[in-house]
């Protein structure tokens, strides 16, 4: 018997018992439903982070902190802890995590580190349009390895005293309609001192930034942000959690990881970011897998069931393909490719129903939840996916009919010829 | 052409033993009809099951052309190609068309559809049914779908035509009609017939008739009485 002929055949006893196969098609397709929705997930999400981290590949930067979360007991909820000169304490004690002047200076020894960079907390308590209106002004200190995907004017230079960058979203600042109008413009910027002084500042745009879920909206150079810094922090001096480092050209990846680790220092990459936030989504798609899985499973008991009971109803038929010449294979291959198909038919009715909800709740998402919040769809169902998962659940369902089919195979034709 | 040598079928075991068919030797020579009589139990239907293959004699062989049908040759294959078999009950797919039904044995075969359709056709007119060829089976009387059955084992023209009690669910004026075509198709095919049937007067139209008891020959005669 032809292949095409077995499927044909197969996919058309399918339909001899419509109810007994839509309702395994049913659980087929709510397996195949919640394994498409929780793989879109994760997908959606790693898209969104390879989007966002995507532009800091291959750029030559790690932050660097202190090695000391190694014994985190809550932040209050324990027992007092005996002082240990030679323990690192507690990340409770979180005063501890902030990097000393000597700590800095032991980071620029570090073989393979050069071009360590302050990330200046500077807060703006808000910024003043041409038109009056006050908004708020969240930012950063410009880092020089900072992969900014500007769309208009210049990058900061290392010494750029009286300049921004800003966000394409936040034009109204300055008053301007387009990228290219802002170029230049006025962009007061007013702070407190760690005294409460009021101050203003007035910086010029240099160049208009694609707006970032992970790039702040407005970033100002480095000896404007040391300044107003140090005029806020309280002891005159501003503290870091960390800072940023480039490698040099003779070291390694792991070997500067390695000097970091040996000066208890800890330093990561953007890539390691990205892999750590990636490995986080694949654990929690395999969690929302599994529970799939359970729902596919318990339809696959109903695929073993629904051949079974095909096998006995058609057991007289049996006997009469095998009277007339049909070998014991072809049994086989009829029962257990239309196991395959019922995998392949819950496949596509799983899928596209998931698919509905895709839509459904991406465009949900947008207008509630994930509002304002740009480039990211929640649901990522891609056709690759669609493949893997039609293919996985054909494969398994094949797999649960092997048993009935080949029960079909061995039926014996003179018996099954006198089957009532 | 087909030939039955010394065939015993004993089933169970020991104590329990039954011999079914005892020192069974017969030869089907190529165009003839033949009957095989005996009553329920007489061993018939083990015959039958043994000259096609679907049963394995526990001693003796069966030969197809000097070729024994179990050891020398795929015995399945030998089964569609050259053995058209009708049933008692018709055995027919009651929702598949009348066509496709004819068309099975060719489709077990791996034959294309448009070839196997062609064939189905010139069977459906060999037994006067090519106006019912988009018929379900389900639609069909006894007589035609006893037809239907017939155009099926003849669709790839067998040199063995099996009829295992082929009148056996017809009245008496289907039953009529069914008999007069088998031997008219008989002849203008050339097949050989082999008929099993507890009905002596349609083994009466046969040119041998071998009677069955016990699972031994009683008789066996080229009788000629057509």
């Amino acid at each position: 018997m032809k292949f095409i002929d077995i499927i044909k055949t197969s996919n058309s006893n399918l339909r001899r018992s419509k109810l007994r196969t839509f309702l395994t098609l049913l659980a087929i397709s709510i397996g195949t439903f919640t394994l498409a929705l929780s793989l879109g997930l994760g997908q959606g999400l790693r898209n969104y982070i390879s989007s966002e981290l995507g532009q800091y590949k291959g750029v030559n930067l790690y932050q660097v902190e202190k090695t000391t979360l190694n014994n985190f007991s809550g932040l209050g909820n324990h027992d007092p802890i005996v002082y240990n000169p030679n323990k690192s304490p507690s990340s409770a004690n979180y005063q501890n995590n902030f990097l000393s002047s000597a700590d800095i200076d032991q980071i620029k020894k570090v073989k393979g580190v050069q071009n360590l960079e302050l990330p200046y907390a500077v807060v703006f308590d808000y910024a003043t349009s041409p038109n009056g209106t006050k908004y708020e002004a969240s930012n950063s200190t410009f880092l020089s390895q900072n992969p900014l995907n500007l769309v208009a004017g210049k990058t900061l230079d290392s010494v750029d005293p009286g300049s921004v960058l800003l966000s394409q979203k936040y034009l109204p600042l300055v008053g301007a309609n387009d990228i290219s109008s802002a170029l230049g413009r006025n962009l007061p910027l007013t702070y407190k001192n760690a005294k409460g002084v009021v101050s203003t500042i007035i910086f010029k745009v240099k160049g208009v930034y694609e707006p970032s879920l992970i790039q702040a909206p407005i970033f100002i150079n480095s000896q404007d942000a040391e300044k107003i810094a140090t005029e806020q922090a309280p002891g005159g001096s501003p503290l870091f959690n960390f800072v940023f480092i480039s490698k040099s050209s003779d070291i390694t990846d792991v070997q500067l990881k390695a000097n970091l680790s040996n000066a208890k220092f800890t330093g990561r990459s953007f890539a390691d970011i990205n892999n750590t936030l990636n490995n986080i989504i694949t654990g929690v798609q395999i969690s929302l897998a599994a529970f799939s899985g359970i729902a596919i499973l318990a339809s696959i008991v109903g695929v073993i069931n629904t051949l079974f009971m095909a096998v006995l109803e058609r057991t007289r038929e049996i006997g009469l393909f095998r009277a007339l010449g049909s070998k014991k294979r072809t049994i086989f291959y009829l029962f257990s490719v239309e196991a395959a198909l019922l995998g392949f038919w819950g496949g596509i009715i799983g899928i596209f129903f998931a698919f509905l909800a895709q839509i459904a709740i991406n465009q949900i998402a947008a207008e509630t939840f994930l509002k304002g919040v740009d480039g990211i769809q929640l649901l990522n169902i891609r056709p690759s996916l669609i493949i893997f998962i039609i293919v996985v659940i054909s494969v398994i369902t094949w797999i649960a009919g092997l048993l009935p089919a080949f029960k079909a195979s061995q039926v014996d034709p003179i018996e099954s010829l006198r089957y009532e | 052409m087909l030939d039955i040598v010394n065939v015993n079928k004993i089933y169970g075991k020991k104590d329990k033993a039954f011999s079914a068919l005892t020192g069974i030797s017969l030869k089907f020579k190529k165009g003839t009809s033949n009957a095989i009589v005996g009553k329920s139990g007489s061993g018939k239907s083990t015959l039958l099951h043994i000259l096609i293959g679907l049963d394995h004699p526990t001693n003796g062989e069966v030969l197809y052309n000097g070729k024994n049908i179990l050891k020398d040759m795929n015995t399945d294959s030998w089964r569609g190609k050259n053995v058209g078999i009708v049933f008692q009950q018709f055995f027919l797919q009651p929702n598949d068309s009348v066509l496709d039904n004819v068309a099975l044995p060719l489709k077990l075969q791996g034959i294309t559809r448009k070839k196997r359709n062609l064939k189905a056709t010139e069977a459906l007119k060999k037994v006067g049914l090519e106006d019912r060829i988009k018929s379900k089976a389900n639609d069909l009387s006894g007589g035609q779908k006893q037809r239907v059955a017939i155009a099926r084992a003849l669709v790839d023209n067998p040199s063995i035509l099996i009829a295992d009690e082929p009148t056996g669910n017809l009245d008496t004026e289907n039953g009529d009609a069914i008999e007069k075509l088998l031997f008219e198709l008989q002849k203008k095919l050339g097949t050989t017939l082999v008929i099993v049937t507890h009905d002596t007067d349609l083994a009466k139209r046969c040119e041998r008739v071998v009677y069955l008891k016990d699972g031994k020959i009683e008789n066996d005669t080229n009788s000629s009485k057509k």
